[in-house]
């Protein structure tokens, strides 16, 4: 038991207590509680620890990855086919048929199978038979159960019932944040794995270092192979490990501590950083000794955000795109072949789809619909008075609410976009497009579209979208809204009450 | 708590090996458990299901207490003595509220478990009809009491096998208060109006932990139900408590005598942990104090068996292993609390941003966009407060860090939504529709306290510790 | 509609007009033989007339079609029938065949447009692998542009691509139509994922038989999908999942499918393809970032509309191979509606293709198109009244006219008189009429051409946006050119020298070679001086003054410019000939090409020019005209009673009285223009009543209805009202109307 602790610990490290604790619980010749819930935030060892573990030790189990079920039908289904498996597979037990074609509908057929398949406790006298049953005890693991998504507190303290009626039946919770009476029982034993700190994270990642390689080049990426570590080899992993460590600790106190904590953010800002980071040592201009020199040097990587964003298109890469073409672009103009001269043209012209022009203009008379209140429609919108007077009057109205009661009033602007009518929409459309339009179609198609394309939203959820009395929304940001007014020569800031 | 401490005699492997098997057992509550006190509420439940059973009365019951306090102890050790004396006279019907989520699945549960009890091949396991009311009235016919039968004992010989006098049921409902809640009642007014009316023998038993469950009743049910209710109440004593807490861990040696291959060494073995045990509340501190807290906390004897005793016995040997952690609990958090210290910086930030704006501007509720807002106005004063740049020590790190540093909408956002998914924020639905507004505009609910926050961040020191609790302070 | 009646007004009164649908029964003689005088001015006169006729075409036209599919006589014959039916079923095939071409033609640059992006998506994902994405989903983020109606099209040929000519695996498009649940997202990814080769029964129940063990699974249990890609005939097949509109897809399914997949990823390959309309900044909004954590990919960018429609524009109306062209104020108008209202390209060809239909539908002169290859043939088509409707041309008459101004009337005479000799003035004019065209557009290119040579690379208008201005001749002398010649005049030697290359270059196969002769020689030239002289750049004197401009007074500057005049070597000096001349080229090349076509005789024929059919079938103003209809009732039923109305002042109601004879929907409609948002019921209705009413409602005069029929009358317009969606019953107030339309929206 200890062997298997040990070996299991060095394999996961940082989570000794932990370990302790469940294996004692999950003792194969010992009863064990009927439920246990694991918790911890994401990426903590949660399903890890618990895997090895039961995989080490002699105890069948069943692992059931909650997350993966999209209905509370499918969540049981799910558990009698992973226990009928791993009892068939196991402990060869012969299935009689009628097992095999039960079905698990809901939480009640779910017992009864488990029944059928485990055994349940005799009527009356219980725990009678116990001590021969718990010799072949049954773990069944639901992992992320709070990642299920129809699971209601009845259904869950039903499932936290089944280890009560089935004497083989242990059951484990994996989840992040347990409320205090999640399974309405009070006797559940919780496992707490509290998320790594700045030492353990360290050490953890230190265990597989990116390398530095300066004499060869090895994708930095892939942990050094045993076979490779000759001795300079090794000379060199300690030089890499006394940047990469240092490394990791200068990421945390710059950039994870306060943005991303847990193991694998911290791991990818490093995977992100390090080549970069590096560079000058790879070059040989810095030495592996002198850390806070090279730091100096790299401080800015650590200002930026650049690496704490995600996203789904790595931005670095597509930066580098765009400037290869305009550094293209701009060599080409310098050799004055006509058909490079072209090329920066349509190349900033691919950087955007751009709405068509009146598009733009709706979703600009809908932003300034949505953040307005109409009251000041006439103020802004009638054509004689002019912008300075417009502004003045606009800003008043802004601040001087804040300043009177002592209560800070909410800006309107932070509260989001303000249902409006699709009527004054168009009176605002109508007012700040440069050339009168004829209303015709078109406009009513782009509405549409814009609807389509969630730019603009329906707040009413009331019947037919052509009734007129609808509310509207826009649902863009400031920023993109700015981009827009730009790009039409429109100066938005003049007519917004608060800007 | 080793008891080899003071055992003169050997300890042996066997010996520990059955302890903390029978003792785990009865803590996790796997093995028998003993009914401790509660004598009278025993005999009254015990008396009423005597007499359904012996003179074929029809009787409801309530049992009502806390969780944990022992009303499933009671009415299964009542079941079993009823079992042993008259053998073969009664059947359990054990439906829980949690498991039969509707009177469709509880009828068929019972039709189920009466099949199992008395092997009624020729009737199915499952009714074939599906029908509510086909499945009710077979059910009644099954359960429906001799005098009642249309026709003499012969009839019902031919149909019931070989039984002279009819059994009778006692149907044993965990999670009363769940069944209320099922539409109409119907479950509840059939089992009552059986048990009233004396159509069949059958006694009703309603674990609840809800004291005002009979208020749920409708009018129908409510008057078809005989008021009769006992109220198992949490030990009301700190001996009382320690007396069933105690009962939990010490050995029975009745139970474990029988075992063969148990000889002197065992016994002894037992009796010295049995007197350890007194010795322990006598004598040690600690363990003292760890009663009391789980008395003046919850008063909750399972819960403290097993975020206590758990651990610790299991890790029991013949052998004293160094356990330096065998006091840490296995107990739930009690509060929201508990997630403060693996926040990220940002994410404490923004909570303690819109905790401030609950109180700033009275509303209880906030979206990313005034959290921001806040944020960045107190970001801001702090980056004027030690604009004065630190210095690079070891990776030590200049500005950032110490709340100084003002991090990005987009960074921000992520942050907020971390704390979403850890529920420190609870979605707030106007009239069912919460899109819409997009992320930003969202509205939340901030579900910890800016003064809990506050002690926190004052407990947890350092630098960050200072400046958040600053923010949490000053408004 | 309203166009229908405004059309059928003064002539016959077709009831079928107001039908939503009707037998239709196809045109006898006799309505032919009264139709024709309104057709034939038609072909000539513009405006309100040829509202009417556009619809009228369409209606007529493809209900033809089911009438008779072998299509003979689908065009009626013009000329009061006097055309023969073989010319008529000519100009049909023309009509044909044309729109063939130019379909072929521009169905070939719609599908060479996308060929790049597919190609370069296939390849991302026959080679991504969870791995080389550290774990996460690879996904390929495609910007495909706001113009939803195209993306249907464009998926599916990504999936076939994938599925069927790539054998990558199978390829699952799904919309945001199929996003109403999650379980119902996954059915359908599962099913047609599948259902390649093995069909799985999707029936009432929702549990199908996995081949392996007895055990069961749900229909939506992406197990399915796990076991499918597990068997030995699926093995490395991938699993590819497109989301064709992401931004309309609900986010919550769209994050729980991705995690879904993410979970999955171990077990199934998945690859994931977003089409963004808007930019991926939105989509990154939209989606929560623990989920973006999830994937990783590329991104990939489709052709722009803009350049698309160029393309097609270009083709169509410049390119050398069409026939018929779009006229200045109608292309101007079509591409105005590109960059204003929509860019679709689905819309532009639509438009395109009505304007061939009309143009040869009404126009007999139309005919002419389909000789112009073989104008020998030409001379059995025209008949007198050919040479008759060639008379009437506007640009026949403006010829007449010039002619008259120079005082020589013989031509004119000869012209009106001698048909023969008209005959070969429009066999001329015919040939005139093509090269125009051909030397206009070169004449654009070269513009353009040169264009892209200039310094300042901003305010710089695509060709296709030239043409309408070319087309007018506003294009010669105007600012764009004098700008162009202004900075030809500056350029160094290299630069003039490249353009003068590519020049050259584009006009190979130029009309009459003057340009290309006048350019060849000055280049060499110019190359010359490059050689003997040291510097790499010659800079002409033109060039000078620009070299700074601190120098602010007028004399200063003067003095300056003399003196670095007198520092030009002579090579300079020279080169500077060689501009001016260069210069001079160009100008001349210019004004002499871009003329507008106003001189050209029969240009109707070749340049399809009638804005007013397009605007009232391609963007109709329905509001306006249910408005206009309720204001000004009269105009469209022409009663006696309104009648003398009808000199009232034409567009706002305000000054036009209402008279108790309107109909009661209009009636309301005036006072629901006076009243508040808020309109009280029943004061509407004493108001109402007051109008329409007898006596006591008030001011009414004689004539008026009882108060039993006013109330009918009163609620049937309200309803009336009500449908066109002007009021609703309010919640704010108990029986009050709530005001919903703006007026002039």
């Amino acid at each position: 038991m200890e062997a298997l602790i040990t070996s299991i610990d060095s394999k996961y490290p940082c989570r000794t207590l932990q370990l302790r604790q469940l294996s004692a619980l999950l003792d194969p010749d010992l009863p064990s509680p009927s439920s246990i819930i694991l918790y911890g935030l994401e990426a903590t060892g949660k399903s890890l620890l618990t895997k090895a573990l039961l995989d080490a030790s002699e105890t069948t189990y069943s692992w059931v990855a909650c997350h993966e079920c999209i209905t509370a039908r499918h969540l049981t289904e799910r558990i009698a086919s992973q226990v009928k498996d791993a009892v068939r597979e196991k402990e060869d037990g012969q299935l009689e048929k009628d097992v095999l074609g039960m079905r698990a509908e809901n939480i009640n057929a779910l017992v009864v199978v488990l029944g059928k398949i485990l055994g349940t406790r005799g009527r009356g006298g219980n725990g009678d038979g116990d001590d021969v049953e718990v010799e072949k005890k049954h773990v069944l693991v639901l992992d992320r159960i709070d990642r299920q998504r129809e699971a209601t507190p009845i259904s869950l303290a039903g499932l936290a019932r089944l280890g009560e009626i089935i004497p083989r039946l242990t059951t484990i919770f994996i989840l992040s944040v347990p409320s205090p009476r999640l399974l309405s029982t009070s006797s559940i034993p919780h496992i707490h794995f509290p998320p790594y700190t700045k030492d353990e994270l360290i050490h953890i990642l230190s265990l597989t270092p990116l390398r530095l390689n300066i004499p060869r080049s090895r994708p930095p990426s892939r942990p050094p192979s045993p076979d490779s570590l000759a001795a300079n080899d090794q000379a060199d992993l300690v030089e890499d490990l006394f940047v990469y460590t240092r490394f990791l600790g200068t990421i945390w106190e710059s950039l994870a501590k306060s943005t991303s904590r847990n193991i694998l953010q911290f791991k990818s800002i490093a995977d992100k950083m390090w080549d970069e980071f590096v560079e000058p040592i790879r070059s040989g201009e810095y030495g592996t000794r002198n850390f806070s020199q090279l730091y100096v040097r790299q401080r800015d990587m650590f200002r930026v955000e650049r690496h704490i964003l995600d996203e789904v298109v790595p931005s670095n890469t597509t930066t580098t795109t765009t400037t290869t073409s305009f550094s293209g672009a701009t060599a080409a103009t310098t050799t004055s072949s006509a058909a490079a001269a072209i090329i920066p043209q349509d190349m900033m012209a691919k950087a955007t789809h751009d709405l068509p022009h009146y598009s733009k203009l709706l979703l600009l008379a809908s932003y300034l619909a949505s953040y307005n209140p109409s009251r000041l429609d006439v103020q802004f919108f009638t054509k004689a008075s002019d912008k300075r007077k417009r502004r003045r009057g606009g800003g008043a109205t802004g601040a001087g609410g804040g300043r009177k009661n002592q209560v800070r009033k909410i800006q309107r602007r932070l509260l989001g976009p303000q249902p409006f009518l699709l009527e004054r929409m168009l009176a605002i459309f109508h007012a700040i497009v440069p050339d009168p339009v004829a209303s015709s179609v078109d406009l009513q198609t782009q509405i549409a579209t814009l609807t389509s394309l969630r730019l603009l939203v329906r707040a009413s959820a009331s019947g037919d979208p052509l009734e007129a009395g609808g509310k509207w929304r826009v649902n863009v940001g400031w920023e993109y809204i700015r981009g827009l007014a730009r790009s039409v020569k429109f100066e938005v800031e003049g007519f917004l009450a608060e800007v | 708590m080793k008891p080899k401490s003071t055992y003169s005699g050997p300890v042996t492997e066997l010996g520990v090996k059955l302890l903390k098997k029978h003792v785990l057992g009865k803590l996790s509550g796997r093995g028998k458990k003993r009914l401790v006190g509660f004598e009278e509420e025993y005999g009254h439940v015990y008396q009423l299901l005597e007499q359904t059973v012996v003179s074929g009365e029809g009787n409801s019951i309530l049992i009502i207490g806390p969780r944990g306090v022992g009303k499933s102890t009671l009415v299964d050790t009542a079941i079993q003595t009823l079992q042993e004396t008259h053998k073969g006279e009664l059947l359990v019907v054990r439906l829980n509220g949690f498991l039969q989520t509707d009177d469709k699945l509880a009828i068929h549960e019972i039709w189920r478990q009466l099949g199992v009890e008395m092997a009624l091949e020729d009737q199915g396991g499952q009714p074939k009809t599906s029908n509510f009311a086909d499945t009710l009235t077979s059910i009644l016919a099954l359960l429906s009491h001799p005098d009642e039968l249309s026709g003499g004992m012969e009839e019902e010989e031919d149909e019931r096998g070989s039984r002279k006098t009819s059994l009778s049921v006692v149907f044993v409902l965990d999670e009363f208060d769940l069944f209320v809640t099922h539409p109409r009642q119907t479950l509840l007014y059939n089992l009552f109006d059986i048990a009233q009316a004396r159509k069949a023998p059958i006694a009703v038993l309603g674990l609840t932990s809800r004291v005002d469950v009979v208020e749920g009743l409708e009018k129908r049910v409510k008057s078809r139900f005989s008021h009769r209710s006992v109220h198992l109440r949490l030990p009301n004593s700190i001996e009382q408590f320690w007396a069933v807490v105690r009962s939990g861990l010490e050995v029975d040696e009745d139970e474990l005598g029988e075992i063969e291959g148990v000889c002197a060494e065992e016994r002894g073995y037992w009796e010295k942990w049995n007197e350890k045990l007194e010795g322990l509340w006598e004598e040690s501190k600690g363990f003292r104090m760890l009663v009391r807290r789980g008395y003046a906390l919850t008063k909750d004897v399972k819960g403290f068996w097993a975020n206590w005793c758990l651990f610790p016995i299991s890790h029991l040997g013949t052998a004293a292993v160094a356990q330096s952690s065998t006091y840490t609990s296995l107990a739930g958090p009690e509060n929201r609390l508990h997630i403060l210290p693996a926040l990220t910086e940002l994410e404490l930030s923004l909570l303690i941003a819109a905790a401030r704006l609950d109180i700033i501007s009275d509303t209880d509720t906030c979206n990313f966009n005034m959290a921001y807002d806040e944020y960045k106005s107190l970001a801001a004063k702090v980056k004027v407060q030690n604009s004065i740049g630190s210095t690079i020590a070891g990776g030590g790190v200049p500005g950032g860090g110490q709340g100084g540093k003002l991090w990005s909408r987009e960074v921000a956002v992520g942050a907020w939504e971390g704390l979403g998914r850890w529920e420190v924020l609870v979605p707030v639905t106007v009239g069912g529709v919460q899109g819409g507004v997009g992320r930003e505009g969202r509205m939340w609910r901030v579900d910890v306290g800016l003064g809990e926050i506050g002690r926190w961040a004052g407990q947890s020191g350092g630098v960050l510790g200072g400046v958040l609790g600053r923010w949490c302070r000053e408004i | 509609m309203s166009t229908a009646i405004q059309e059928n007004q003064g002539t016959d009164y077709d009831p079928q007009e107001h039908l939503g649908c009707y037998i239709f029964t196809p045109p006898n003689a006799s309505s032919e033989a009264q139709r024709p005088p309104k057709r034939r001015r038609t072909s000539t006169s513009k405006g309100v007339k040829q509202k009417g006729k556009a619809t009228a075409v369409t209606t007529t036209d493809n209900s033809l079609y089911e009438d008779d599919p072998e299509g003979e006589l689908l065009f009626p014959q013009l000329f009061g029938g006097k055309e023969s039916p073989a010319v008529a079923k000519r100009r049909w095939e023309s009509y044909n065949e044309l729109w063939e071409e130019q379909e072929k033609r521009t169905n070939e640059i719609l599908a060479s447009m996308n060929e790049k992006m597919l190609e370069e998506v296939s390849e991302f994902v026959k080679k991504a692998m969870p791995e080389s994405y550290d774990g996460k989903v690879p996904t390929a983020v495609i910007l495909v542009g706001p113009n939803i109606a195209s993306h249907g099209l464009l998926f599916n040929q990504l999936a076939t691509r994938i599925q069927v000519n790539e054998r990558i695996g199978p390829a699952v498009v799904l919309s945001s139509k199929d996003a109403t649940n999650l379980k119902g997202v996954l059915k359908k990814l599962i099913k047609d994922a599948t259902q390649e080769d093995q069909g799985l029964d999707d029936e009432e129940d929702t549990v199908v038989t996995k081949k392996t063990q007895g055990a069961k699974l749900l229909n939506y249990d992406l197990q399915i999908l796990q076991n499918w890609c597990q068997e030995p005939a699926h093995k490395g097949l991938k699993v590819t999942v497109a989301i064709q509109d992401t931004e309309a897809f609900d986010s919550n399914i769209l994050s729980d499918l991705v995690s879904l997949m993410s979970a999955y990823l171990n077990r199934i390959p998945f690859t994931l393809l977003l089409g963004v309309a808007t930019s991926i900044e939105i989509f990154h909004e939209k989606v929560p970032k623990s989920i973006i954590r999830l994937m990783r990919g590329e991104k990939f960018d489709v052709e722009r509309a803009e350049e698309c429609l160029a393309r097609i524009f270009n083709d169509a109306t410049i390119g050398a191979k069409s026939v018929l062209r779009l006229g200045p104020s109608l292309s101007d108008f079509l591409l105005r509606r590109q960059k204003n209202h929509t860019q679709s390209i689905q819309a532009f060809v639509a438009a395109l293709k009505y304007a061939y239909m009309s143009h040869f539908y009404a126009n007999p002169l139309s005919i002419f198109l389909a000789f112009v290859d073989d104008l020998d043939g030409l001379d059995e088509a025209l008949k007198p009244e050919y040479l008759e409707a060639v008379r009437n041309l506007p640009s026949f008459r403006r010829r007449v006219e010039s002619l008259l101004e120079e005082k020589n009337t013989k031509p004119v005479r000869l012209l009106l008189d001698d048909d023969a000799h008209l005959h070969d003035v429009i066999k001329a004019s015919i040939s005139l009429c093509r090269n125009y065209t051909k030397c206009l557009a070169q004449a654009l290119e070269v513009l353009e051409i040169a264009r892209s040579f200039m310094v300042n690379q901003n305010n710089k208008l695509p060709r296709h946006e030239l043409y309408p201005k070319a087309l007018l001749g506003e294009l010669n002398g105007s600012p764009v050119i004098r700008e162009l010649l202004l900075a030809m005049k500056k350029m160094n030697s290299t630069k003039l020298v490249a353009l003068i290359d590519r020049v050259i270059a584009t006009i190979t196969d130029e009309t009459d070679g003057s340009l290309q002769k006048a350019l060849v020689p000055l280049r060499e030239r110019i190359a010359a001086l490059i050689k003997d002289s040291q510097k790499k750049n010659l800079n002409s004197e033109f060039d000078l003054s620009v070299s700074d401009t601190l120098r602010a007074t007028v004399v200063s500057k003067r003095v300056q410019l003399s003196e670095k005049k007198s520092a030009l070597t002579k090579e300079e000096e020279e080169y500077s000939k060689c501009v001016k001349a260069v210069h001079d080229i160009i100008e001349q090349y210019f004004s002499e090409n871009m003329k507008g076509l106003e001189g050209l005789l029969l240009h109707e024929v070749f340049f399809y020019d009638l804005l007013s059919p397009h605007r009232d079938v391609f963007a109709p103003r329905s509001r306006y005209a249910i408005e206009r209809a309720l204001s000004r009732p009269q105009d469209y039923l022409g009663c006696a009673c309104c009648s003398d109305l009808s000199e009232y002042g034409n567009n706002n109601p305000s000054d036009n009285p209402i008279m108790p004879t309107m109909p009661a929907a209009s009636i309301l409609y005036k006072l629901y223009l006076e009243s508040g948002t808020l309109i009280n019921t029943f004061d509407l209705w004493s108001a109402f009543y007051s109008i329409v009413g007898d006596g006591e409602g008030g001011d009414a005069g004689e004539g008026g209805v009882d108060r039993a029929t006013g109330q009918v009358l009163f609620y049937r317009g309200l309803a009336e009202l009500r449908a066109l969606g002007f009021v609703r019953a309010s919640k704010k107030k108990t029986d009050h109307l709530a005001k919903l339309a703006w007026k002039g929206l």
